[in-house]
């Protein structure tokens, strides 16, 4: 990126309001801290670099806002970096590459690790290339499938019939209440007999 | 005692499995170095007899007792109704009473050659074990304790050299959007700092089908057939590296082996009630352990974590089935017995290791916390009752089975047993002291009536004492061991000090369990208040809500009990005392203050607290580091998984790719999800349910579409919300703030 002594009389966007270009660059800051470009040098050049290339595109004539706009181009050089970077054998797969390429770049720390080149235009660290390259997830080993089904158990006479009455319940609630309630009165019964 | 016929093995159990591919990392076999033959069948069926014989002896002779104390030309029913209820539960003292003595001689001796360690001189070198899985279920966790633990077992087995022996998997049935996508984001963090990745693996099952044991049956169907072994961790295990070595050497050395379980050490408590937890944990554990061990033998249990398990007969014979019934078939709630009974059945063994030393684990920090603990263990144990006369089980596993359910039954008999008692005591008791006559039991006649109540309450009280009386001498006896408790004087004070909160919460545990197990009896389900806890411990108002019940229920015994007979009330004052004050027991219990007070005071230590394993101090300062950290706005904490996920393009990406590894096809977004996408971006992500939130994060399309609208969208068609997470994001930290330190 290009940047001279004179940045302040540098870029002077011709086209939208003060209040547009403020809400486009606080956006597009967000959107490179949530990165984790934590330079704010670096951030402060990347973001001048983008909101110039969008004042050299002129406004939308489909009527998209300017924040819009800018972060469209910063989505648009990140995905171009990330195929300078890794290089992926289907050119056109670009949102793959681009989910690759914020995978590789969280895996390998590069905001960390090369604070600097993220985005750079310059020629890129060759470190940075192979860690990129090499960072993969893997969330799994290879499966190797096993049946585990679900075995048989003889539960015996038991359940059989506890079983077939607590269904029965089940599907009688006015047969439960009732059985509920003659338990109650039989315990209650039982009391009374025991302490007389 | 009879035993299932165990069925001959092959000398390689895994001869002929087929399952197990080239590429797969399990070794090929080397022929048994030995096997199990650590106590002979005649003397293995001696020491169960004389033991159970213990047990029947001392209940027989104490219910015996007491029935001569009733006795007056007979019986009436409501004496007989007591003996009925005092029988088993005389019955599960006297077990526990048995078994601690047994270990007591056990560990007093210092030698046991029926250990499952003492069929080893030392581990096995390390490029002879085979790759062993480390699974962690976990659900909805504190997600720092789970990978901070992990993280402290993998630099452990670093340190060993064996680290290339094992692999982990975390294993999640998380449904909190926040929790998935943190353990998503610390997954990703400890494999970085770790150079884990290859080597720790997450999977997010979609469908969390049977729980835990499902989790588990779903990693064995996927990648059981690359191990021969797995041990299996609670989110909040820690395991060292000789442990984990020495149970794969263990388990290689054994084939008819399938089950080996540790004893964890609770460990890392901060509050009172957790402290007297792990000082019990701790101190009498050990002889509890080796007592069971003492019987078990090859025919032990499997608690369900800090275990290794033969991966091949447990997929072979623990797919659990459904419970009977037809109606709506419900699973296991709790598996773990279930397996150890199928294991033993299909003739492996599974054994206690009593004495190998680095298993921990952490304890429930309140007593209300314990509680819910228990009301989860209560619904699973109870289920087994439908396997208590399943065809084929061992006796030992139906007892195994048996003794978890009456564990829970044993508070309503209990309670059940005391309030007979009250009534009794009102009409019969002055019989008792007139208990001379003719016709009175020999007891009486000897003139004995007047010491005989009183003889039986200090008989059944020593049985609940003498085992932490027992533990407490085999650590007096050695001046290191000692040492590490906080020295005599201390250790004594301790135990006085465990005692006395054991005699205050038994009661409000007897009331906690007998209303879960009359719940789960009825199909009811228990609900709790919000939890509302901080540094300070458990509030008034989660406190009140929860144990007014049992304050009530005590007050209202004691005024019957006073009412009844003053002496009476006296009898009762042990177990009132605790339901009466059972309010502030729990908010005092739970004060990390007073925790730390009883610290520094050298009370309750234990050798956790003292002499750490390098393992639990790594891991003690690693979560000390979170402390102080400043979360976001309180509105953004809420969602901050969704924020997350959706903000952050990192975050966003690596929940995409993994949605996509699992074979999720990236199809087009119906109506249903669009719909939801725009409510969530106009007004914010309360706008939507949990579960919707949890739609939406498993559709990989509409994540990856969301973060791309959510940028792109001005700040005028956002919902507020958005507008000031976008501002607020990794602004105080520079990074997302629930991340895992380096």
């Amino acid at each position: 990126m290009d940047v001279s002594t004179d940045t302040l009389t540098s870029f002077v966007p011709k086209w939208g309001s003060p209040s547009e270009w403020n809400e486009a660059y606080e956006k597009v800051e967000n959107y490179l801290r949530a990165y984790r470009i934590n330079s704010r040098l670096h951030r402060a050049r990347i973001i001048h670099g983008i909101l110039e290339r969008v004042a050299s595109h002129g406004p939308s004539t489909s009527g998209e806002v300017l924040s819009a706009l800018a972060i469209h181009e910063t989505q648009l050089m990140m995905a171009n970096w990330f195929h300078r970077m890794l290089e992926p054998p289907v050119a056109n797969d670009t949102s793959r590459t681009r989910e690759d390429g914020r995978v590789a770049l969280l895996l390998c720390d590069a905001s960390e690790r090369w604070p600097y080149a993220i985005l750079s235009a310059g020629e890129l660290p060759p470190d940075l290339v192979r860690a990129m390259r090499e960072s993969m997830l893997v969330a799994g080993p290879n499966l190797e499938i096993n049946s585990m089904v679900p075995r048989e158990i003889d539960y015996g006479w038991f359940p059989e019939i506890a079983g077939d009455t607590l269904e029965q319940l089940e599907r009688h609630p006015f047969l439960k209440a009732i059985v509920v309630w003659t338990l109650l009165l039989l315990i209650l019964a039982f009391l009374f007999y025991i302490t007389r | 005692m009879s035993e299932t016929p165990i069925p001959s093995l092959p000398a390689d159990p895994l001869a002929h499995d087929s399952g197990v591919n080239a590429h797969s990392v399990v070794p090929p076999l080397e022929p048994i170095v030995t096997t199990t033959h650590l106590i002979s069948p005649k003397h293995r069926d001696r020491r169960r007899f004389f033991f159970f014989s213990a047990v029947l002896l001392i209940t027989g002779v104490a219910t015996a007792v007491l029935a001569d104390l009733f006795w007056d030309k007979g019986l009436r029913h409501e004496e007989v109704f007591l003996l009925l209820l005092f029988a088993p539960l005389c019955a599960l003292v006297a077990l526990g009473f048995v078994q601690a003595v047994a270990g007591f001689c056990v560990l007093a001796r210092g030698h046991d050659s029926t250990r499952i360690t003492a069929s080893m001189d030392a581990p096995l070198a390390s490029s002879s074990l085979p790759v062993t899985a480390i699974v962690m279920p976990i659900y909805n966790e504190n997600v720092r304790e789970v990978y901070e633990g992990l993280r402290v077992i993998y630099h452990s087995l670093e340190r060993h050299g064996t680290l290339d022996r094992f692999d982990f998997f975390i294993l999640s049935d998380s449904n909190d959007p926040n929790k998935w996508i943190e353990e998503e984001t610390a997954w990703v963090d400890l494999c970085k700092q770790v150079n884990g990745l290859g080597r720790i693996f997450y999977r997010r099952r979609r469908m969390p089908i049977n729980r835990k044991s499902g989790n588990i049956a779903d990693f064995c169907r996927r990648w059981g057939g690359r191990y021969r072994y797995m041990v299996v961790l609670d989110a909040d295990s820690v395991m060292t590296a000789s442990t984990l070595t020495t149970l794969v050497s263990l388990m290689e050395l054994n084939p008819r082996v399938g089950i080996i379980q540790t004893a964890p050490v609770l460990f890392g408590a901060t509050t009172p009630f957790s402290r007297v937890m792990q000082f019990a944990s701790a101190a009498y554990g050990p002889v509890f352990s080796a007592g069971q061990h003492f019987w078990q033998l090859g025919q032990g249990n499997y608690w369900g974590h800090n275990a290794i398990i033969r991966l091949k007969p447990f997929i072979e014979h623990c797919g659990l089935p459904d419970l009977p019934g037809d109606n709506a078939p419900s699973k296991f709630m709790s598996h773990d017995y279930v397996e150890a009974a199928l294991m033993t059945k299909f003739g492996y063994e599974a054994w206690l290791a009593y004495d190998l030393p680095g298993s921990y684990e952490g304890g429930p920090p309140t007593l209300i916390d314990h509680a819910k603990r228990d009301l989860r263990w209560c619904r699973g144990n109870l289920q087994h009752a439908w396997l208590l006369f399943a065809k084929g089980f061992h006796p030992l596993s139906r007892l195994h089975l048996a003794l978890g359910v009456l564990s829970y039954l044993a508070s309503p008999l209990w309670l059940l047993f005391l309030a007979v008692g009250t009534v009794y005591w009102r009409h019969n008791v002055h019989a008792l002291h007139d208990a001379t006559a003719p016709g009175a039991g020999y007891l009486a006649r000897l003139g004995l009536h007047s010491y005989v109540p009183f003889g039986l309450f200090v008989a059944v009280i020593g049985m609940l004492l003498m085992p932490k009386l027992l533990a407490a001498l085999l650590i007096l006896r050695s001046t290191a061991h000692r040492q590490r408790f906080g020295g005599g004087i201390r250790l004594i004070i301790s135990v006085i000090l465990e005692q006395t909160m054991a005699t205050l919460l038994a009661p409000v545990h007897m009331l906690f369990n007998t209303s879960f197990a009359v719940s789960v009896l009825c199909g009811r389900t228990v609900h709790w208040t919000t939890q509302n806890r901080d540094a300070s411990g458990v509030d008034w108002r989660e406190a009140m809500l929860t144990h007014v019940s049992h304050t009530l229920v005590g007050a209202a015994w004691g005024i019957l009990a006073w009412w009844i007979d003053p002496f009476f009330f006296l009898w009762m004052t042990p177990v009132l005392a605790g339901m009466v004050l059972s309010i502030p027991l729990s908010i005092l219990l739970s004060h990390d203050d007073l925790g730390s007070l009883l610290r520094r005071m050298r009370l309750l230590l234990t050798p956790s607290d003292t002499a750490p394993a390098s393992e639990i101090v790594e891991f003690t300062h690693r979560i000390a580091r979170y402390e102080g950290e400043i979360p976001p706005p309180e509105a953004l904490w809420v969602h901050r998984g969704f924020m997350q996920v959706v903000l952050d393009p990192l975050s966003n990406a690596i929940h995409v790719a993994l949605l996509l590894q699992r074979g999720k096809t990236d199809h087009e977004v119906g109506q249903y999800y669009s719909r939801l996408v725009d409510r969530v971006l106009k007004e914010g992500p309360s706008a939507i349910t949990r579960r919707e939130q949890m739609a939406l994060l498993m559709h990989p399309r509409v994540v990856s579409d969301l973060h791309q609208r959510i940028w792109l969208l001005p700040d005028r068609e956002l919902a507020p919300w958005w507008r000031i997470a976008m501002a607020q994001y990794n602004l105080i930290s520079q990074r997302p703030v629930h991340l895992l330190q380096p």
